[in-house]
């Protein structure tokens, strides 16, 4: 399981020395789109990482999706809705 | 550590032997099975079989510094007469293939902290050759997935670029007749018929680091 705030935090240690301070960052902010202060760069590393820990706990996490990059559906509308991503995964794997 | 596809005949081929002449460790992807670990069986085609094989890389924790897509099919024929499924199956090796293979793998030369892309096109794309179109047009979507993919790659300093042959005899174009290939040759600005060994010359420049600055570019071998 992950939650909302340990996507912030990592978000946060990604951007830390380009322009966001680490307090930009909220469980509603949003991760893509025109309004993000996440560039595509932070995106991929943080999918990256989602992926170790996603192995660490014995599933492999699945960030492709067609609606990756809308506003409005995408699994990186925000922080919230990639751990519910994440965590529905993850609850996927573990059924028999 | 560096990946070849389609690293066990061909220009590949060549190109793992002399990688590991100077001292590269080198892991090829193909179809054929081998039992030997530094061969993954995997179908370029296929996003499952890449998946496992990245898997498999990724699990005997090596760095990877470069991937170099050397696999490849083609078929000389005339679009009116090229049947469907040939279609399907350059398209889907050629294209598909090196965009499945480049997504994939990626993520290990960003884990890397950078390192270099090398995909495969042809000359006979800029010579719009008379039939090839399909294959050609393989090629094309290749060089403009490659431009962009340098793009989004260069902030993890990663370089990607590709490499246009002209005809090296290999079993790939073993059915085209020896005036065509005469014919392309003197298309070239430089007018020798180019071994794999110059492609060999090709790769290790764009590996090594004064070519840090080059990407997002098409080299024709021979120039055209
Ligand atoms: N030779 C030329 O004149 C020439 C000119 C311009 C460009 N090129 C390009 O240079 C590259 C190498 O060509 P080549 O002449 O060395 O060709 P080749 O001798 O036919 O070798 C092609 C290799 O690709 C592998 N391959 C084919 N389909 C595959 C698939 N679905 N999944 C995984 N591997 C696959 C084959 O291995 P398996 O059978 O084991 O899968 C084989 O080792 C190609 O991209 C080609 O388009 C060649």
């Amino acid at each position: 399981m992950i939650s909302s705030q340990k996507i912030i935090d990592i978000v946060s240690r990604l951007a830390s020395g380009s322009a966001p301070s680490k307090e930009d960052f909220t469980e509603s902010t949003p991760l893509v789109g025109s309004v993000s202060n996440v560039d595509s760069m932070i995106l991929i590393e943080l999918c990256l990482e989602l992926e170790d820990i996603a192995n660490e706990l014995g599933f492999e996490f699945d960030w492709k999706s067609e609606k990756a990059m809308s506003s409005l559906y995408s699994i990186f509308k925000d922080a919230d809705s990639l751990a519910n991503e994440f965590n529905a995964q993850y609850a996927k794997s573990k059924k028999p | 550590m560096i990946i070849v596809t389609g690293g066990r005949s061909g220009i590949g081929h060549v190109i793992v032997s002399l990688l590991r002449k100077e001292g590269e460790s080198v892991i090829t992807l193909s179809r054929r099975n081998l039992d030997e670990s530094e061969h993954i069986s995997c179908d370029l085609s296929d996003f499952k079989s890449l998946e496992l094989a990245y898997k498999s890389i990724k699990s005997r924790g090596c760095k990877v510094k470069a991937i170099i897509n050397c696999a490849g099919i083609a078929s000389m024929n005339l679009v009116l007469t090229t049947p469907p499924d040939v279609v399907e199956k350059i398209i889907q090796t050629n294209l598909i293939g090196t965009i499945y293979l480049n997504q994939i793998f990626a993520p290990l030369l960003i884990k890397n902290g950078g390192g270099s892309i090398i995909n495969f096109s042809t000359i006979a794309v800029s010579s719009a050759l008379k039939g090839e179109a399909v294959y050609i047009a393989s090629k094309a979507g290749v060089e403009a997935f490659s431009r962009t993919l340098a793009k989004e790659l260069s902030p993890f300093n990663i370089t990607v670029n590709c490499i246009a042959p002209g005809p090296i005899k290999t079993d790939l174009i073993k059915a085209i007749p020896q005036e065509t290939i005469t014919s392309i040759v003197k298309s070239q600005i430089i007018n020798r018929e180019m071994q794999p060994e110059d492609v060999f010359s090709m790769i290790k420049l764009l590996l090594s680091p004064n070519a840090r600055e080059l990407t997002g570019q098409t080299l024709h071998l021979g120039g055209f």
